[in-house]
């Protein structure tokens, strides 16, 4: 519910801001909240947002690997028991 | 929008708000190597501290750039924007992972109906507000936080010391080297390698020479309540309990009574380190916007401040749906997502900026 | 009116005919003709008939103008002289001039032959006198207080700053109004980028029609939208000129009993003029306790609700037992109870303003009274809500600045509906919003609240605390470099 109405909110602001810039002449700036605008719109959208990778998943992906290298290394890996 | 400069001392409180937030929230190097754990924060810390003396070495090649400006400076226009982009990445990393944290410990302690959709909403709400008014009304904020919360940890950590029964950081060097290691890294992954992030606020600072200062005083009083806070919390709790908790100085906080009347004070000491932690979403979402705006050369930023909130909201409620993963992102990952924005890239633009210097007065010496 | 200058014409009669065209219908425009021995008109008093004081019009001035004019042998120069005996002091230029003066309860005299004219402020409208104010009113300390007229509120000023270093600025707006504004300021206290603001501001006003300093406020404030005064306004003349000596600007309207202070910073809303007059100790305790009954008015209702609601494990055991045994029964949740008292507070409070004073006691009293035991009997609403409601009217009442009163009474329904929704969380996240827009809002360049940043501890504290008169400082703007500078620049 409430990722819809954030959706349906910076669908709106996002047009409205970026038209209202573009008219004034701040095109940098109506290209930004555009921009902006589009990239949560999308992670906002049920099926396109699961697919969209986020920070946790683009870290995990690089650094997985690297990470159970030093926990093995380190014979930590049992050790580590998060509550 | 508000562009005012802001004084070193408002700056050190800042940064002290922006580290300490939510540090002592999981205490997840604590769990690990429980009696050693000094070792590894006060190890963090000195790392910080070294990386705080080279973020002001940079800053002060070029006094009155943004630390944006002297990555697309040092880096040339697309370089630089690659590694702004970088920064942003590790930005929406830390805003999310400071969210969902708010967010899981509301919805476990304190408001178990409530969705954590709705808390993130409204704390964004108020953060981006923050952002948009100005790093003058932010820090100008925390000056007036600052001594409630010192004063409420100051009342409740006498109350917890009553508590302790034994010294909880002995027996000492108990845990291997490696695990002292990695402990560490978890404490500069969270809370302390996130000073990094100030490095693009050192240009809105009126005296550049007490940036150092500045910058030390407040990781070291950050080191110090972390330290007490885990001291406490062990000594309070237990090691059995201590491990177990979710939310150990929180479980630590909750054993104090007041009298015989006053027997749930947890609930007023949460209010205001609320707050407290609001200042890291903040400073991040300043920051974002900063660099967003260098990035794409945008001179007026006061409207791209809801935009960059959402996407902080639409990232956070796409990642770690569940707490475990969000406590094993902050052992297993963190520790190494932090070392590029906080370590590789800050020595490497040293590095060039000295290299260049050294040519530079070699040049000077053969002119001359 | 006409804004356009216009000559005065040597002609009497064409004189009027001007006048006659600039006041059409309005037939308050007098005219009196003196005549020369042949029988035409030699000079002509113009006046607006309401605004100037008939009496002495027609049983001095104008018998003695007529005698001398007469006795004289309708000389020009000897009528000149007779009306410079009479008061005819000022020499009007041009008709705007001239009008101006008309339109200012003033008698303008037109003589043939003369490119100018000759005018006297003579009002004789009513006044009433000075009195205590009704606002601010205070326990010791003068029982003096502003009226309607800029002249005497001036006097009241001046008498109690008996020196040279007083210094006045008139202003005129309104198209219409022509209101009179004067901006006074200790030239040796006051800060010159405060006074260069001001006059900025006051330069930037374009209304039609002045009627009271309140517009002037809401048009020079840094920023109009927030609920909280950026401007403290005042009735007495005492804390005008304790005002003046810590170097800030007094804005005086002509029609308005309210003095405008500039710049204000919060402490100065919450500090009743009186805590100067009792002992200092004395004082720091109701301030603190107005400080406590702030947050009490802000939040007490939105913290009840919270509680009651989410966190009742907060509240101690046996107390937790009465209000849930005074909830039994009640058909309406928490917030809803709070919010329809709330709002029966409220209207009462209203009704008790607008209906004469008599009237208004009996109404509250009796809404009070009767109104809550009513709801209580009924089953409406709890008795901890009654009490709840009660003690933050009470509290409220206790916030000396009225405009400040209102803000908070405002912002406790958001409060009360964000404790409902997500209590303790939504409260915390509310005080730090209101922090937040604290620190961000100035008045005149300078800020609001006064925080840690300050250079020296002393002055810090000497913001909140009231130090025994030997050590109070002269001038704010003096004590403080960065309140001076209005920045946060300066370096620890």
């Amino acid at each position: 519910m409430i990722e819809y109405l954030v959706l349906t909110f910076v669908v709106v602001y996002g047009s409205w801001k970026s038209t209202l810039l573009w008219k004034k002449f701040q095109r940098s700036e109506a290209i930004v909240v555009c921009v902006l605008s589009l990239v949560a719109a999308c992670y906002l959208l049920p099926v396109i947002g699961n697919w969209i990778p986020t920070t946790e998943t683009f870290n995990t992906f690089l650094y997985q690997s690297i990470s159970e290298f030093v926990m093995r290394s380190f014979h930590i890996v049992q050790e580590v028991s998060p509550s | 929008m508000n562009v005012e400069k802001i004084t070193p001392f408002q700056f050190g409180c800042m940064c002290f708000a922006f580290m300490s937030g939510f540090s002592t929230l999981y205490l997840l190097e604590a769990k690990l190597i429980m009696h050693d754990v000094w070792i590894a924060i006060i190890a963090a810390t000195i790392a910080t501290l070294f990386l705080v003396q080279l973020l002001v070495y940079i800053q002060r090649q070029f006094a009155d750039m943004n630390l944006s400006d002297i990555i697309i400076t040092v880096f040339g226009n697309w370089v630089g924007k690659l590694v702004l982009c970088l920064y942003l990445l590790g930005m929406t990393g830390l805003g999310v992972l400071s969210l969902r944290s708010i967010s899981l410990f509301y919805t476990t302690a304190i408001l178990p109906n409530t969705s954590p959709g709705l808390i993130m909403a409204i704390v964004l709400l108020v953060t981006t507000y923050a952002a948009y008014l100005g790093l003058s009304s932010i820090s100008r904020a925390a000056l007036v936080i600052l001594p409630f919360f010192a004063v409420a940890m100051l009342v409740i950590s006498v109350f917890i010391f009553d508590d302790v029964e034994s010294n909880p950081f002995m027996p000492q060097f108990q845990n291997a080297l490696p695990l002292i290691v990695y402990s560490s890294m978890i404490s500069f992954g969270f809370p302390f390698g996130k000073t990094s992030v100030f490095a693009f606020v050192f240009s809105e600072i009126t005296n550049q020479k007490k940036l150092v200062k500045s910058c030390t005083t407040a990781a070291i009083f950050s080191c110090v309540y972390l330290l007490m806070s885990t001291y406490l919390a062990i000594g309070c709790l237990g090691e059995y309990m201590f491990k177990t908790a979710a939310f150990p100085f929180f479980s630590s906080i909750q054993l104090v009574k007041f009298g015989e009347n006053i027997e749930r004070i947890e609930i007023m000491i949460i209010g205001i380190w609320t707050i407290l932690t609001l200042f890291e979403i903040i400073i991040v979402q300043y920051c974002f916007v900063k660099i967003v705006g260098r990035i794409f050369g945008a001179k007026n930023l006061s409207s791209l401040y809801l935009p960059v909130g959402a996407i902080f909201f639409a990232v956070s409620m796409k990642s770690f749906d569940n707490p475990a993963k969000l406590v094993a992102y902050d052992v297993k990952i963190l520790p190494f997502s932090i070392i590029l924005p906080s370590i590789i890239l800050p020595l490497i633009l040293g590095c060039i900026l000295w290299v260049k210097k050294s040519r530079k007065n070699q040049m000077d010496i053969q002119n001359s | 009116m006409n804004t356009q200058k216009t000559p005065i014409e040597p002609s009497v009669v064409r004189n009027v005919d001007a006048l006659r065209h600039l006041f059409s219908d309005n037939e308050q425009i007098a005219f009196h003709y003196l005549e020369s021995n042949a029988g035409s008109p030699a000079a002509v008093i113009a006046y607006i008939r309401v605004l100037i004081d008939m009496e002495r019009l027609q049983q001095h001035i104008l018998p003695q103008m007529s005698k001398h004019y007469r006795a004289s042998g309708f000389d020009a120069q000897a009528l000149e002289e007779s009306a410079a005996a009479q008061g005819f002091e000022q020499t009007l230029e041009d008709m705007d001039l001239a009008v101006h003066m008309i339109v200012s309860a003033g008698i303008v005299l037109f003589v043939e032959g003369y490119s100018h004219a000759f005018g006297m402020s003579l009002p004789g409208y009513g006044k009433r006198s000075v009195d205590e104010p009704m606002l601010e009113v205070n326990v010791r300390g003068p029982r003096v207080g502003f009226i309607e007229d800029i002249g005497i509120n001036l006097g009241l000023i001046y008498r109690r700053l008996k020196t040279n270093k007083l210094k006045s600025k008139k202003y005129m707006i309104g198209r219409d109004s022509q209101t009179d504004i004067t901006v006074i300021y200790l030239e040796d206290q006051v800060s010159p980028d405060v006074l260069q603001e001001v006059d900025r501001r006051l330069n930037t006003i374009r209304l039609n029609v002045l009627t009271d300093s309140a517009q002037i406020e809401e048009w020079i404030q840094d920023s109009p939208y927030s609920p909280f005064p950026q401007i403290q306004n005042t009735e007495r003349p005492d804390r005008v000129a304790t005002a003046l000596n810590q170097g800030r600007v007094a804005i005086l309207t002509d029609g308005s009993p309210n003095v405008l202070l500039v710049p204000a910073v919060i402490t100065d809303l919450l500090h009743p003029s009186e805590d100067l007059y009792e002992k200092f100790y004395f004082a720091n305790f109701l301030r603190i306790l107005r400080l406590i009954t702030l947050f009490i008015s802000l939040f007490l209702p939105s913290i009840y609700i919270a509680l009651s609601t989410f966190h009742l494990e907060m509240i101690p055991t046996p107390l937790m037992l009465t209000f849930l045994s005074a909830k039994a029964g009640i058909p309406l949740p928490t917030f809803l109870e709070a919010l329809v008292m709330e709002i029966a507070f409220e209207i009462l409070r209203e009704a008790s303003i607008r209906l004469p004073r008599t009237v208004g006691q009996s109404v509250s009293i009796v809404g009070a009274l009767i109104i809550g035991e009513a709801a209580v009997q009924s089953g409406l609403v709890s008795r901890p809500i009654v009490i709840i409601v009660a003690l933050t009217g009470i509290a409220s009442f206790t916030i000396p600045s009225f405009n400040t009163a209102i803000a908070i009474r405002m912002l406790r329904f958001p409060l009360m509906f964000i404790a409902a929704w997500t209590g303790v969380l939504g409260i915390s996240l509310c005080l730090f919003a209101l922090i937040l827009h604290l620190c961000s809002l100035k008045s005149f360049g300078k800020p609001y609240i006064t925080t840690l940043e300050m250079v020296k501890w002393r002055d810090f504290i000497s913001h909140y605390v009231l130090l025994p008169v030997k050590h109070r400082r002269l001038s704010r703007m003096q004590a403080s470099p960065a309140l001076r500078r209005g920045s946060t620049h300066e370096d620890d």
